[in-house]
């Protein structure tokens, strides 16, 4: 579905992406990474809002620098901006429905149909005709979601999909996340990648520095955590739990009581190498 | 009418315009009880420069970020605006000051070469800014307006995919 090498895009001296491969293929893709890491921009690209500078890239088997393969992607895609503006004057409806229209969406009985059922898979029939103004945040981002998700898609690129969600709402996100067949999402959660993706990709200044299930990611941790009721100085990261007692991530003394890793541990770890250099 | 053309007047953000619209009204309001014939030259320019502006600001699009991807291209969309900001400006500019069409449309086309490339709130500012330093110079605001908008058209051109 998504095909990259050695993409690479810079904003004046800055590399947002870095030579990044990768392939995507059906199911949900997580990218993680801190702020600035590049995500976003990698996103864009796949969205074809963004060209690369340099780098080859095959969106849904087509190339998104020619302005007819583009044409058809973005035909086959959905996608959520980090921050979508949307019109505060416009209801719920209204704004789907403009999407739906600049989308392609010709025959007026049909888009309105599929208009109906996408706010109804976000959960907003009973505000679709109620100004966004008037919408909370978390109502808002749901809207935004309605209009990526217009025409069941091939492929979803989402930038944090669930910023603003309350915990009901996340869990309904994952359930129609599951239904899409490829999904590219950024996130700060990590439990959402844990219940979600098949695939995740971690960023780190534009470079691609760990791609594999997130199971394997939890894995690059194993052996290196352990519980103890005291702070350890010599672990690399240290934290109390809801439990009591310490969660330690680093080289584990003798005789310490080594436990599962997560992929929270995965993650931190690879950060904390990142970091260290 | 086409179905995309209601959603497309209510996308815009009319209070610009509208804004320079009452300023215009007003100033022609004062103007007629003292029996003058038109405009004066000064307050032309700077009149077409506020309208131009307005026009300009009125083509920001809040939404454009979740539109980057659809298939109607932002060229397109942009147009649509275009469509129905321009000829308002220009029929309330004619019931006003009445003024040299032209340089209104150099006014706007600067504008919104400006804004492709820089933005629109750059984009609704240039024509504001050369009015006034038109103005403080004492040189003809509208000079060399066909030029300027030809010139003006081939940036827009040039950038229209931006």
């Amino acid at each position: 579905m998504i095909e990259a090498v050695e993409l690479t895009k810079a904003f004046g001296r800055t590399r947002a992406v870095d030579g990044v491969s990768l392939s995507a293929g059906p199911g949900v893709i997580g990218l993680l990474g801190p702020n600035g890491a590049g995500k976003t921009t990698l996103l864009r690209m796949a969205a074809t809002v963004l060209a690369p500078d340099a780098g080859r890239l095959r969106v849904l088997g087509l190339d998104p620098a020619r302005p007819d393969e583009r044409l058809e992607i973005r035909r086959r895609l959905g996608y959520l901006p980090q921050s979508p503006g949307l019109y505060p004057g416009f209801t719920p409806y209204d704004m789907v429905d403009y999407v739906a229209i600049l989308k392609e969406h010709s025959d007026r009985r049909a888009r309105q149909q599929e208009v109906r059922r996408v706010l109804a898979a976000v959960e907003l029939e009973d505000v679709m005709h109620r100004k966004i103004r008037s919408l909370s945040g978390g109502k808002r981002q749901r809207v935004a979601l309605a209009t990526a998700m217009l025409g069941n898609p091939d492929l979803l690129v989402l930038d944090e999909p669930a910023n603003g969600l309350d915990p009901d709402q996340r869990l309904r996100l994952r359930s129609l996340l599951s239904q899409a067949p490829t999904v590219l999402m950024s996130t700060h959660n990590i439990s959402e990648v844990t219940a979600l993706c098949h695939q995740v990709v971690v960023v780190f200044d534009g470079r691609v520095r760990f791609a594999g299930t997130p199971a394997d990611l939890a894995g690059l941790a194993a052996g290196r955590v352990w519980e103890d009721d005291r702070q350890d100085p010599e672990a690399i990261r240290s934290w109390l739990t809801a439990a009591g007692s310490y969660r330690h991530l680093g080289d584990p003394p003798t005789g310490a009581s080594v436990v599962d890793p997560t992929l929270d541990d995965g993650y931190l770890l690879l950060a904390r190498e990142e970091h260290t250099g | 009418m086409s179905a995309v053309w209601w959603p497309t007047v209510r996308a815009i953000s009319w209070a610009p315009l509208a804004g320079a619209v009452v300023c215009l009204l007003a100033v022609t309001a004062v103007l007629s009880p003292l029996g003058a014939r038109g405009w004066p030259a000064g307050l032309v320019g700077i009149g077409a420069a506020a309208l131009a502006g307005a026009q300009v600001a009125g083509m920001r699009d809040p939404a454009a970020p979740l539109l980057a991807a659809v298939p109607t291209s932002a060229a397109v969309r942009r147009g649509r605006r275009l469509v129905l900001l321009g000829p308002t400006g220009l029929a309330v500019w004619l019931v006003t000051a009445g003024g040299p069409v032209l340089g209104l449309l150099a006014l706007l086309a600067c504008g919104l070469a400006t804004a492709l490339w820089c933005g629109v709130a750059a984009g609704a500012a240039v024509p504001l800014a050369w009015a006034v330093v038109a103005w403080s110079a004492g040189w003809d605001w509208e000079v060399h307006a066909a030029l300027v908008g030809a010139a003006a058209g081939v940036v827009i051109v040039l950038g229209r995919n931006r």
